[in-house]
């Protein structure tokens, strides 16, 4: 039936309560969760096109540290301060910025309750919590064995955590990096990582190695990494497949051992990035499905499984982006025009999306890949066919492995401007 | 009553309409923000988008997408615009102040 006679309805009932707010143009009142990339770039963007709109952003940290450029960090060649971002830019584009937990959604009522108590009423949500790390995705692993074996994928204490141990790393020490199964935030993260710490080696332990254990059989930008481990850290690099016993079944903190198909291995340092999911507030109000991640209609970013909630970022199922500062970026301009638009009572603005990752292999030597997507209602996020793509795999005269290790740097300024201003 | 119904017509086509066109030269520029700095102002490394020059910009994007001009990444980029879209993004740029 009826869907639509049923919508009609429950829509007469709910024109007669909001009409006067609806009828001063698009005003209304949005709370964003989250800060990051994602968060910060759709309360940016509804302030941005519509000054009369009253956003409030709820962030329980300080200043967001980023993951972009958090690999740098582990190399010895970016500081902690240098890839942490002020929320004050917000604060002056005339958003509200609330310092707390959000740890409830009533979906009904329309409010966002916060681990202190108090309430913040919602017209839309904007829910941009990114990840969840799942401990329980590794036998041995915890939040505790993180202290022992850092995962360092949320950036911060934990990259310092790994960083100070990579330094006190003896020359000629084992290094284990183990990336999950897909899907996880930041798709050439871990590999970004080798290749960084491979580099910091060469310079001051170059008897060191790095040995790879994954679940995953391929994964982002690897014909461009391999061919950059063969040339710039020629014999320092072993990456096993997970079809090859690469995936890290159970691990012992205690003395430090990572056990896998592949046999046990003991390293100096190990860096676990366990499984991933959408950040706990999506999950407790019901946003996520049973993988962990939270559908969205393509065209908006509206949750189908809330009404007057849009989920963005990592946190959400995005066809072909993949889980990125940038696509975080880009989805919070689509969700903030749609927002706009729904509060003014007009159609959903045609969504455009894009995502750029740079890695740098050393602070010299960049790589990329990019898409611009295609989104219908019916196929979702797709690439666009011939065009997008990886970086040159044989660089030319042009020398666009140092250009692209610039724009990376280029990248991160501006992107980080235009999401926190 | 009539006022209503043509109210709940409304929420419900914003429920579920979308344009039908694709995206507009703006929601498209501004995806360009990330690398090229907000309101294409980069601050370092990228260069900054041109502004009230259409043909230049067009004939730039175009020369990249058909691999006339050398880029790391731009030529990947415009190859996925058509030339409508091109010339979208282009009018955007030139009435940016």
């Amino acid at each position: 039936m009826t869907a639509t006679r049923r919508a009609f309805i429950v829509g007469s009932v709910a024109a007669t309560l909001v009409a006067p707010r609806l009828a001063c143009a698009a005003a209304g009142a949005v709370v964003v969760i989250g800060a990051g990339f994602g968060g910060a770039t759709a309360a940016r963007y509804l302030k941005r096109l519509d000054p009369a709109v009253d956003v409030t952003l709820v962030e329980r940290e300080a200043a967001i540290v980023t993951c972009p450029f958090s690999n740098a960090v582990l190399g010895g060649y970016e500081t902690l301060q240098g890839i942490t971002r002020s929320l004050d830019g917000l604060k002056a584009a005339g958003i509200k910025v609330v310092r707390g937990e959000a740890s409830a959604i009533d979906l009904q009522a329309r409010s966002v309750r916060l681990a202190d108590g108090s309430r913040l009423a919602y017209d839309r949500l904007v829910v941009s919590p990114g990840i969840d790390l799942n401990f329980a995705g590794v036998a041995g692993y915890s939040e505790a064995a993180a202290a022992q074996m850092p995962h360092a994928w949320k950036a911060g204490a934990q990259t310092t955590l790994l960083r100070q141990q990579l330094e006190a790393m003896p020359d000629g020490g084992t290094f284990i990096v183990a990336p999950p199964g897909n899907p996880f935030r930041c798709p050439p993260g871990p590999y970004e990582r080798v290749s960084l710490v491979a580099s910091y080696f060469k310079a001051k332990k170059p008897k060191s190695k790095i040995l790879v254990f994954d679940a995953k059989d391929n994964f982002s930008k690897q014909g461009l990494f391999q061919a950059a481990w063969e040339s710039e850290f020629p014999g320092m690099i072993a990456w096993v497949a997970g079809k090859d016993g690469g995936k890290v079944e159970s691990v012992d903190p205690a003395t430090m051992t990572v056990k896998c198909g592949f046999g046990n291995q003991k390293g100096d340092v190990v860096n676990l990035i366990p499984p991933q999911r959408a950040g706990a507030i999506a999950q407790s109000a019901g946003l996520s499905g049973d993988n962990g991640w939270c559908p969205v209609d393509p065209m908006t970013f509206a949750s189908t499984k809330a009404a007057n909630v849009h989920v963005i970022g990592d946190a959400s199922i995005a066809g072909a982006m993949p889980k990125s500062g940038s696509s975080a970026n880009a989805q919070g301009k689509v969700a903030a025009g749609a927002i706009l638009a729904s509060l003014a009572g007009k159609p959903a603005p045609a969504p455009a999306l894009n995502n750029i990752c740079y890695s740098l292999v050393t602070p010299d030597y960049g790589i990329s890949v990019t898409d611009v997507y295609q989104v219908t209602k019916d196929k979702g996020i797709t690439t666009t066919p011939n065009a997008g793509g990886l970086s040159v795999r044989t660089p030319t005269d042009l020398g666009e492995r140092k250009l692209e290790a610039a724009y990376a740097r280029g990248w991160y300024r501006n992107i980080s401007a235009d999401s926190w201003g | 009553m009539r006022a209503l119904a043509a109210f709940a017509a409304t929420l419900l086509a914003a429920g579920a309409a979308v344009a039908q066109d694709g995206p507009s030269g703006q929601a498209m520029v501004q995806t360009c923000y990330v690398c090229h700095g907000p309101e294409g102002r980069s601050a370092e490394g990228v260069p900054a988008l041109m502004r009230g020059q259409k043909e230049l910009v067009m004939r730039q994007m175009v020369e990249f997408k058909t691999d006339r001009r050398p880029a790391t990444i731009m030529n990947r980029v415009a190859k996925s615009y058509s030339d409508e879209q091109i010339a979208s993004i282009a009018d955007y740029l030139a009435g940016l102040k």
